[in-house]
């Protein structure tokens, strides 16, 4: 008797499994790519909510870390503390000076600087710099971002590095 | 539990299957944790410094000219240039927007006269948006290596 070729196909289980092995691989490229864009900064520089940077396209993207001052709406903070109370983006006219730095932001400046100056005299590896993080709305005033520049200025930070969305 | 015999025979065969599924667990919680904790948002920095106080730079020699440039509302800029050459410009606005077109050929021939200039002053009036003086500090930035914030 001729032997059957063609046999006839079974119907399938309810019960099937997943090849978890080609899962595996995708789960560990995902993971790669991951930990690959990770960044390794000490520094958080996601901005507030409702905070808009602006793009530049000529941006350097090698990681900074240094003092972060913000500008947003209703306040000026530094790192993530505010410290200086603003009104649509404009300084409250009796935080100003006559020399065009903020009180209020002046005071916080000269604080941080010192802290910075007492960690750099206890520990010789660390370096007191200039540089100084301004992350500002693109929607801010110019008048706004030279108080905050002053202000800055005034206590040593004159590095300014402008965060900025960078473009590809 | 009944346990197997130890020593040659059936159950002691090399071949196992690795149990996948834990380590498909520890990869889902790890990726679900990068995710959440990743900034997909790209951040760059533009460099500036100051034109008034503080230290500006590490070259000892006076440049022969300073160059300013004041941005104005409606898009208008003013060019200055002072000291060896004396020049004083307003660039008005092209189609509604900064005129860049029109700035980028004045500075490349005061850099190309004076190469050893690096830098320039950008300032701007009080109600200017940060986000055009970005713009126009990156435009500069194609002519000039320094850009230095002043106004103040």
């Amino acid at each position: 008797m001729p032997k059957k070729v063609f046999k006839k196909k079974s119907a399938p289980a309810g019960d099937m499994s997943l090849n978890i092995t080609a899962m595996a691989d995708i789960f560990v490229v995902l993971l790669v790519f991951l930990l690959k864009s990770f960044s390794t900064s000490a520094i958080n520089l996601t901005p507030t909510a409702g905070l808009t940077l602006p793009q530049a396209f000529a941006a350097s993207q090698n990681p900074i870390e240094a003092l972060k001052v913000e500008i947003s709406k209703e306040a000026v903070l530094i790192e993530d503390q505010p410290v200086a109370e603003l009104k649509e983006f404009r300084f409250q006219k009796g935080d100003l000076n006559q020399n065009k730095s903020s009180k209020s932001l002046a005071k916080a400046l000269k604080k941080e600087r010192k802290r910075q100056l007492t960690i750099a005299k206890a520990n010789s590896s660390v370096k007191v710099d200039s540089k100084i993080i301004i992350v500002a709305d693109q929607k801010a005033p110019y008048s706004t971002v030279k108080t905050v520049l002053a202000s800055a200025a005034l206590n040593g930070y004159t590095d300014f590095k402008l965060a900025v969305v960078a473009g590809d | 539990m009944s346990v197997g015999p130890i020593g040659p025979g059936d159950n002691n065969s090399q071949d196992f299957d690795l149990n996948l599924a834990p380590i498909i667990d520890a990869l889902v919680v790890l990726i679900a944790f990068m995710l959440a904790s990743a900034a997909f948002l790209s951040i760059g920095f533009l460099d500036a410094g100051i034109s008034a106080g503080g230290a500006q730079g590490k070259s000892q020699k006076k440049p022969p000219i300073a160059i300013t440039l004041h941005l104005k509302p409606n898009y208008q800029m003013q060019l200055k240039v002072t000291g060896k050459m004396s020049k004083n410009s307003a660039i008005r606005s092209k189609d509604g927007t900064w005129n860049y077109a029109s700035l980028t050929p004045q500075l490349q021939s005061i850099k190309k006269r004076f190469p050893t200039v690096g830098a320039i002053t950008l300032s701007a009036d009080s109600a200017i948006e940060y986000v055009e003086v970005v713009k126009t500090m990156e435009e500069l930035k194609k002519s000039m290596p320094g850009v230095l914030l002043g106004g103040f």
